[in-house]
């Protein structure tokens, strides 16, 4: 039996605890891999509205492969629980944030896509290939470091400052190649915790239920 | 509070709440404490107790009013969460004055 009685660590640990199964780290793992198959078709010369549909597919089929992890494979395992209604306003003012950065990312991703193709009039407002690489590791990297701040995951800390540094050398060395190595760096250690977290946690057998007779 | 108040009277050792004291339910009790409600496993998970140990706790627990059984359907499959009802937290925020009251006391002395 665990005997901590410390109230603030007891919440914590449950928090954790639902964290270190290694998908959310999986999950951002296989968006950095999403990104490099999408450039790797550029090079196959495939149509960029076609590149663009098969990006937002990959994008949707990790979305359903960690929403299907933690439906059928952790909570099952940990069991539910509604944490405080302290976490679940964590959680909205996360989402109002990231709505934000939604929407600055589309005017920035305009901005970028009108300064490229008219090099001589907005193209002269943009920064040099190394300037806007370190803009863009920044603007990526804090997006991610404020979803570990929210989700107070401390190696949410680390994705963001892999995430900085793949987004920021993709664009000073113009080598996408770097999201393979980017998104293997957070990808492998999630099959290590997912690995982990199945071997701690098996599924506990059927009679683990209030729902049964004379329970 | 202001200073001039009355403080009340100490606590004794007969004063404690014994449903409360159990470790193993004073476990049970602090890992719900923390949360809105938890389910059977959930409970399990956190305080490392067996099935039958835990479920004569809640069952202890449930009879003296400090334990709220819901009954819910998740995927059209019954599905019980366990959530403290109000004299469960008072009961529990009781017991940890109560706690650090007699600690102060024994360093006191």
């Amino acid at each position: 039996m665990n005997a901590s009685l410390d109230l603030k660590n007891l919440e914590r640990k449950a928090w954790v605890s639902y964290h270190q199964d290694g998908l959310f780290d999986l999950y951002l793992g296989l968006l950095l891999f999403c990104i490099a198959i999408t450039n790797s078709l550029l090079e196959v010369g495939l149509d960029s509205w076609l590149r663009y549909l098969i990006f937002f597919i990959l994008l949707g089929g990790s979305w359903l492969l960690f929403w299907a992890g933690k439906r059928f494979i952790t909570t099952p395992r940990l069991g539910q629980v509604k944490f405080s209604a302290a976490r679940r306003k964590r959680k909205v003012q996360l989402a109002i944030i990231m709505s934000f950065f939604v929407l600055l990312n589309v005017l920035l991703l305009f901005l970028t896509i009108g300064a490229r193709n008219n090099p001589d009039t907005w193209g002269r407002f943009m920064p040099q290939a190394e300037l806007f690489g370190l803009f863009v590791g920044v603007y990526v990297g804090s997006a991610v470091a404020l979803i570990a701040y929210f989700k107070d995951i401390s190696r949410g800390y680390y994705m963001a400052l892999v995430y900085a540094v793949t987004f920021a050398a993709v664009e000073i060395f113009e080598n996408p190649a770097l999201y393979w190595i980017g998104g293997a760096l957070i990808f492998i250690p999630g099959v290590v915790l997912f690995v982990r977290f199945l071997q701690r946690h098996p599924l506990p057998p059927s009679e683990v239920t209030l729902d049964q007779p004379g329970a | 509070m202001t200073s001039q108040e009355p403080s009340l009277p100490p606590p004794q050792l007969n004063d404690i709440d014994r449903l409360v004291h159990e470790p193993s339910r004073l476990m049970v009790l602090a890992n719900l404490y923390v949360v809105d409600s938890a389910d059977f496993t959930f409970l399990m998970n956190q305080t490392g107790l067996t099935w039958g140990n835990l479920s004569s706790h809640l069952t202890k627990l449930e009879e003296a009013g400090y334990v709220r059984v819901i009954k819910e359907f998740v995927d059209r499959k019954p599905h019980t969460m366990l959530s403290l009802t109000e004299a469960g937290r008072t009961a529990f925020q009781n017991y940890r004055q109560q706690m650090q009251h007699f600690i102060q006391a024994l360093q006191s002395e």
